[in-house]
Parts: C-alpha cells; sequence; structure tokens
C-alpha cells in the first residue's frame, strides 16, 4: 500500500464517524486485508476500492462502533460502579464543603476509599482472564503503592500519626514498580499486548471522565473559595489528586506507544521516561524525608522532561510548531516559579506568570490538546498545578 | 445458505469453533477462514463479525494481541481456558441442534407426493 492509499483509507473511517481506536485499527487492518486481495487477483486499487466501499452502506463503521461500545458498557463491572460512587462521593464533599456541613473528614475517608477501591477491583476485575502471574503482580504492585499513597494523604489531611512511613512505602513501591514496567515492556518489544496496556487500554476512557470531572469540579471550588474567602482545602485535595491521576495515566499511556511507535523506540525516550518517572514521584515525599527546595527543583524538572517526551511523541492531530509552542510557555511557568520559590527571582514576577492570559492560553492548550491522550494527559496535569498556585502567589489567600 | 437470520445466531459458536481450531487469528483472517471453508456460502459482514469478537473479549473467553505487520497494527484474538471450555461446549450444543434440525427437515414419507403423481 502506498502512502496515498493509507491516507484514502483514514480519510474514508473518518468519514464513516469510526472513531474509537481499537475497532479503528482493525477496520483499517481489515480493509486493507480485501483490497491486497482484490490486487493480487489483478484489479487496480482503484476499481478494488470501488468495490469494497461500494459493499459498505454509509455510517455503517459508526453504527457497528456504537454497537461494540454498547457490549462494553453494558456488562456490570464493579470498578465501575466504585469510580460513580467515588464521583457521587467527591460531589458530596464540594457541596458540604460550600455549605459549610459537617463530616468532611468521614466523607474525605470515604472518597479516599471509594477510589481505593475503584482501582482495586478494576485491577483484580481485569485479571481475571489473564494468566501471567509476572505482569499481575507488577499491576497489584502498582494498585498498592497508590493506595498507599492516598491512606498518607489522608493521614496528612487529617493530621494522623504514620504519615511519613506511609508515604515512603507508597514512593518506594511505586518508584520500584514503575520504571520496571516501563523497561519490561520496552525490552519485550512491540509485538504481543499486555495485560498492563490491556487494562489500561480498556479504562482509558474512564480514567480521563474522571479526570476532567475532578478537575471542573476543583477548579469551581477554587473561584467559590477565592469568592467567598474560604479555605481551599477540598480544592487542594482535589487537585492533588487530579496531579497524580494524570501523572500515572500518561506514564501508562506511554506503556502503549512503546509498543505502537516502533521506530521511534530508543534508549533515550526509555530513560527519559524512567528518570521522568522519578522526578514525578519524589516530590510527593514527605518534608522530612525530602526538603521543599529539592522537591520543587524535581517537580520542575518532570514537567520539562514531560515536555520533551510530548515532542517526540506528536501525532498527526496536533500541529507541530502549536505544540512546541505550548511545551515551552508550560516550561517557562515552571522554571519562572522554581526560580521565585527558590528566591533566585523577585516574587513580583509572579504577575508575569500568574495571569488571566496565561490562564486562558493554558486552557486553551488543555482544549487543543484533547486529541492527544498523552499530551492532554499532561496538560490537565500542568492546568491543575497552575490552578493550584495561582491564588496562593497572587495572595488571595 | 445465503440467510443472515441463519449465520446470526450460530457467528459466536462459529468464531469459537475457528479459534480452538487455529491458536490465534484476526478479523480478516475470520472472515477468509469461513468463506473458505463454507465454499463462499457464508460471508461475514463487518457489522455482523466484530461486535462479537467484542463481546466474547468482554465476557473474557477471548484475549487480544497487537502485533505490527506490514507496518500496521494488527489484532490477534486467542481463546482463555474458560473460552475454550465454552467453545467445546457450544459446537457441540450446536452439532446436537444441526442433527436435531436435519430430522426435523428430513422430508416425511406422507408428504412425498411424486407417487401420487406418477399413478
Amino acid at each position: 500500500m502506498k502512502r496515498e492509499h493509507i491516507d484514502l483509507i483514514e480519510n474514508y473511517l473518518d468519514q464513516q464517524g469510526l472513531t474509537f481506536k481499537p475497532l479503528r485499527v482493525e477496520m483499517k487492518d481489515h480493509l486493507i486485508g480485501d483490497l491486497e486481495a482484490q490486487i493480487e487477483n489483478g484489479v487496480s486499487f482503484e476499481k478494488a476500492w470501488e468495490l469494497i466501499t461500494g459493499e459498505i452502506p454509509n455510517h455503517h463503521f459508526k453504527n457497528l462502533q456504537q454497537e461494540v461500545m454498547d457490549t462494553l458498557n453494558k456488562k456490570f463491572n464493579p470498578s465501575r460502579a466504585f469510580s460513580y460512587l467515588s464521583l457521587i462521593l467527591i460531589f458530596t464533599l464540594v457541596l458540604f464543603k460550600i455549605l459549610h456541613f459537617p463530616l468532611l473528614g468521614i466523607l474525605l475517608l470515604a472518597t479516599f476509599g471509594s477510589i481505593g477501591a475503584t482501582l482495586f477491583s478494576g485491577a483484580v476485575f481485569s485479571l481475571y482472564p489473564f494468566k501471567n502471574k509476572k505482569e499481575s503482580l507488577l499491576l497489584l504492585g502498582v494498585v498498592i503503592g497508590i493506595g498507599l499513597f492516598l491512606l498518607s494523604f489522608f493521614a496528612q489531611i487529617k493530621g494522623l500519626p504514620g504519615v511519613a512511613p506511609l508515604r515512603t512505602t507508597s514512593v518506594v513501591i511505586l518508584l520500584i514498580l514503575f520504571p520496571t514496567i516501563i523497561l519490561y515492556l520496552g525490552q519485550k518489544g512491540n509485538n504481543e499486548e499486555y495485560i498492563l496496556t490491556h487494562i489500561h487500554k480498556n479504562n482509558s476512557p474512564g480514567i480521563e471522565r474522571f479526570l476532567l470531572i475532578l478537575l471542573v469540579l476543583a477548579v469551581g471550588l477554587r473561584l467559590v473559595s477565592i469568592a467567598f474567602e474560604s479555605t481551599p482545602d477540598v480544592s487542594n485535595v482535589l487537585l492533588f489528586l487530579v496531579i497524580g491521576g494524570a501523572g500515572l495515566h500518561f506514564f501508562a499511556l506511554n506503556w502503549h506507544s512503546n509498543k505502537h511507535d516502533q521506530g521511534r523506540q530508543s534508549w533515550w525516550l526509555q530513560a527519559g521516561l524512567v528518570f521522568g518517572f522519578i522526578c514525578f514521584i519524589l516530590p510527593i515525599l514527605n518534608n522530612v524525608v525530602l526538603s521543599y527546595n529539592i522537591r520543587i527543583v524535581v517537580a520542575a524538572c518532570f514537567y520539562l522532561i514531560a515536555g520533551l517526551i510530548i515532542l517526540a511523541r506528536l501525532n498527526k492531530h496536533i500541529n507541530r510548531t502549536i505544540a512546541l509552542t505550548i511545551v515551552i510557555v508550560v516550561s517557562m511557568f515552571h522554571i519562572v516559579w522554581l526560580l521565585i520559590n527558590l528566591n533566585i527571582l523577585d516574587p513580583s514576577l509572579n504577575s508575569v506568570i500568574f495571569n488571566l492570559m496565561y490562564m486562558l492560553f493554558l486552557l486553551g492548550a488543555l482544549i487543543y490538546t484533547n486529541k492527544h491522550k498523552m499530551f492532554y494527559a499532561y496538560m490537565t496535569m500542568v492546568f491543575a498545578r497552575y490552578m493550584l498556585e495561582y491564588p496562593n502567589q497572587l495572595g488571595l489567600w | 445458505m445465503k440467510s443472515k437470520e441463519f449465520i446470526r445466531g450460530t457467528i459466536r459458536t462459529i468464531v469459537l469453533k475457528l479459534l480452538s481450531d487455529k491458536k490465534r487469528m484476526y478479523g480478516y483472517e475470520i472472515t477468509q477462514h469461513v468463506a473458505e471453508l463454507s465454499k463462499d456460502q457464508i460471508k461475514l459482514t463487518y457489522g455482523a463479525l466484530y461486535p462479537i469478537l467484542y463481546k466474547l473479549e468482554d465476557e473474557a473467553l477471548l484475549v487480544t494481541s497487537t502485533e505490527i505487520v506490514d507496518n500496521r497494527a494488527r489484532k490477534y484474538y486467542s481463546l482463555t481456558p474458560k473460552g475454550k471450555e465454552i467453545a467445546i461446549e457450544k459446537v457441540s450444543e450446536l452439532q446436537k441442534f444441526a442433527e436435531t434440525l436435519k430430522i426435523i427437515l428430513r422430508p416425511s414419507p406422507s408428504a412425498n407426493l411424486s407417487p401420487v403423481w406418477n399413478q
């Protein structure tokens, strides 16, 4: 198949409204198979194309996609039930906060418990048909690491003891497992589907929806907190959850790209991912273990590395110049913020990075990147972090 | 046999049977194999095959693996241990059903009118 033939097929699938990537990949392979069979029989590409597409009714693939999505959504999934429960609890939490109702602590514990149950049931439920013990253990390890982090986060918010050991254990587990997975998938190459990628791929739309709802709620609550001059604690928690969730999602999306972007795999990308993950996870360590200054330097490094990874993995949906501009603007924000917080730059420079134009730019970038899952996860993190810092830096509280 | 209504109820079992014979297959390969075995009497359309494959995967009867072949991703399906058990069960059920159908559809001696016409 020539490049223009492939483009023709891609355009045809676009016209048919086929957007669900796993199905699209199969339809493309199937169409090419049909075309190649005709061409082997001496039919020209043009004639073969006419014959094959002539048999397919308009919007056939869109209807097929709908049927597939209905199948996938119909089945009861405890993980999905817990994720809905988590959302209800978060909504209630936000409402209670706005109305100054009591029981915030219990609600917060229930929310964290429900998020943990979502992850755990999702992993166990998805692992059921698989027999690969090594990958199952890796996945369960990741879930336990995240669970311990949530527990330590709750203990920190409520001022309970045991934050440092819980947090450190969680960081150590994740620090061992994520790079192991990155290297494991990198070494195994592109030729197989792994449990980890399979489960993450199946849960990706749900994860993205969950993070988006959380982000919208957090930003909404942030604005309410500013308007009514109340404490921003709940929106802080939500924004931290968005950053953590989007960060892990970002790295998990790289597992897929490791598999599919065969030609682009290189040692420096693997090294960047491992180093990037270390920089992502270390800042969540407690102050006792790692000083604030070191943590903010490491966090800034993560955003710079993640930006470079994004640029290495752009797809046709994203304009390269626009992507580069976004990454530069985002990097500038992190560098200036870091230098101000290290007392190298004057705090008055906060107004350069914390202003309405900058915020709208980041919001626009978030919307623009929604066709590139990895870029979108990155921008979700960036926007949540920006919103986390915005009112603090301008002394609004 | 070209009627869609006959095919619709049996695709599930056909797919399970083919996958129990072969270690793994991809969508296009399944349609080609069915066409070949049925001497072009059964043609599986996209709309008939893929929802069934996704349903079987969702029921944990199939697992998938993706490979890059000729610069494009190809998704292979194979049976899970549970899928293998169900495949044996379903094929046996369909065979029994086909036998029963054969008995029902066998021309009854009383309905054979040719002797009447021959008189």
